[in-house]
């Protein structure tokens, strides 16, 4: 039974990936690795000895920018092209259920962002060797806290493409992402209006995701010590948090007339 | 016909470089860069990139440095507008960017025409630079530096290069500076010795270039003042003030032709019978009392 479930949401997920190399979105891996050749060579003179700092700066960055690009404008239309091609409704007639479709979409594109978020790690650890640095491993830990975001970015880009069209779900997952980058604003907004009640600041802050927490790209730069349990507790926000989002999702979908 | 018109289309292309390259002729390929600077805080960029202050900062970074270099190299001399705003969204960006207090501070205190000529403007970028990073020694190092040879208060400068000396870390000479300082004031040894620390510890090229540039500045000053006391030599022997180097050289009171340590010949002006660094030197600057 679980093991016939899993068969099919690896289905789906297999053919997304699929559906996403066909559509060339890892062609921004070219950008990136002519990005990074180009910092390799130009940031040592030009920075006063801190290309290092700005190599890894902009390779952890663009990982972030491009992976929430993908994840928000392929993420919005998983759903929607498949209902506006017609091709859900074989799909849906097979013995596979709304819910295994959804997160079988949700596994594809998650799969496609790990193998970009991969590809770019080499790009940024053969820049750092060839301009004469060394393998700093703790880079790892950002890449890690980075590809959660982006995990969580495409559980909302589904969870809104279920509710709306992708012109609209692609404008409130962007909105979304951007609030939870302002998660600090939110939570001294009382600083700036007293007139605010306490109670719906932290309601605010504690529904908007917060996509600050996942932001560790300059502490691990600058060598702040990151342990394995604040990882840990990153993950369970993460995965807690996409679980709660994409159930919505899930309720929101099989409640929709696909006749 | 319709096979060929794409092709037609990309027989274009030659056309882009060429006219290019002649809007560049026409508005000068070397121009500074543009001195407009929409956000002027850290505060304000930070709206614009939540979650990406430390790539901005290294992007402003590089602004910064190319700016001063562009001003330095190709600017009207009355500009360096921008400097202090992309030192202070740079370092507003990423508090821990110990370089760019370091050489911001240093960029806006070289006098005119290489820098704007505003040592308390580095004071200020050096002090926020020890507020962020209390552990910094060089810093510490820097603002006394600044104090020493900038604004020429040489107790502030040993009180600052004190402190940094308890610094964990801070290396031994820091005091011995200090008491140099606190002990001959501005004289030209005392200088020479502040520059050459800096020459032999700093791990940074740059610096070190720049250590280097003034101990050179103070041979020249040396050799200004040696040839002025052979000319008043002369004077005192001759009646009269040498008529050129080449008589001075010719009197057998000094040895060749003096320049300074590139090779260019020091101005000499007759009437008034003294020696000066050249306009056309890199180390001539409006300030020197010559």
């Amino acid at each position: 039974m679980v093991a016939g479930r899993l068969k099919r949401v690896a289905a789906v997920a297999a053919n997304t990936f699929r559906e996403t190399v066909r559509e060339r979105v890892l062609y921004n891996l070219v950008f990136f690795a002519i990005l990074m050749t180009l910092s390799g060579l130009l940031l040592g003179e030009l920075s006063i000895r801190q290309d290092e700092k700005i190599i890894k700066n902009l390779g952890l960055a663009s990982m972030d920018i491009f992976g929430t690009l993908i994840a928000v404008f392929i993420g919005v239309g998983l759903v929607s092209k498949e209902i506006e091609r017609r091709s859900l409704y074989p799909l849906l007639a097979k013995p596979l259920s709304r819910e295994e479709f959804l997160l079988g979409k949700f596994v594809g594109l998650g799969f496609t962002l790990l193998v970009n978020v991969g590809v770019m790690t080499v790009g940024l650890y053969l820049t750092l060797v060839a301009t004469g640095r060394g393998i700093d491993w703790s880079l790892l830990k950002a890449i890690y806290a980075i590809l959660l975001s982006l995990l969580l970015t495409v559980a909302l880009a589904l969870l809104f493409s279920t509710m709306t069209s992708s012109t609209l779900a692609a404008v409130f997952t962007v909105c979304t992402v951007v609030a939870g980058r302002f998660s600090d604003v939110v939570r001294n907004m009382r600083d700036v209006s007293q007139a605010v009640p306490e109670w719906l600041v932290r309601l605010v802050y504690l529904v908007v995701p917060n996509f600050l927490n996942f932001d560790i790209k300059d502490h691990v730069i600058y060598g702040d010590p990151i342990g394995g349990g604040l990882l840990a507790r990153l993950t369970i926000y993460a995965a807690s948090y996409a679980f709660v989002v994409l159930g919505l999702a899930m309720l929101r979908f099989r409640s929709r007339d696909l006749t | 016909m319709n096979r060929l018109l794409p092709y037609a289309f990309l027989g274009f292309v030659p056309l882009v470089p060429l006219v290019q390259g002649s809007l560049d002729r026409d508005f000068g390929q070397l121009a500074a860069q543009s001195n407009r600077l929409y956000l002027q805080t850290g505060e304000q960029v930070r709206w614009f990139c939540p979650g990406f202050e430390g790539v901005m900062a290294g992007i402003y970074w590089l602004r910064a440095v190319q700016y001063y270099g562009s001003e330095r190299a190709f600017g009207s001399g009355t500009s360096y507008q921008n400097l202090a705003p992309l030192i202070e969204i740079t370092n507003a960006l990423d508090p821990r960017l110990e370089l760019a207090y370091r050489y911001g501070a240093l960029f806006l205190a070289e006098p005119w025409p290489n820098g704007p000529g505003k040592p308390q403007a580095g004071v200020e970028v050096l002090e926020r630079g020890i507020r962020n990073l209390p552990e910094a020694w060089r810093i510490r190092w820097d603002l006394g530096s600044l104090y020493y040879f900038f604004l020429h208060d040489h107790e502030k400068a040993a009180a600052v290069l004190l402190r940094g000396a308890k610094i964990q870390g801070a290396p031994f000479w820091l005091e011995s500076l200090a008491a140099s300082m606190l002990g001959k004031g501005g004289d030209r040894a005392t200088a020479r010795q502040v520059w050459k620390t800096q020459y032999d510890n700093a791990p940074e090229d740059a610096i070190r270039d720049n250590a280097l540039h003034h101990m050179q500045l103070l041979d020249a000053l040396d050799e200004v003042d040696a040839l002025n006391a052979a000319a008043g030599k002369f004077a005192e022997r001759s009646g009269r003030s040498p008529r050129s180097a080449q008589e001075l050289v010719g009197s057998g009171l000094v040895a060749r032709v003096p320049t300074d340590p590139p090779g260019v010949a020091f101005d000499y002006d007759s009437r008034t019978g003294r020696f000066a660094i050249a306009k056309i030197s890199k180390f001539w600057r409006p300030r020197y009392d010559q």
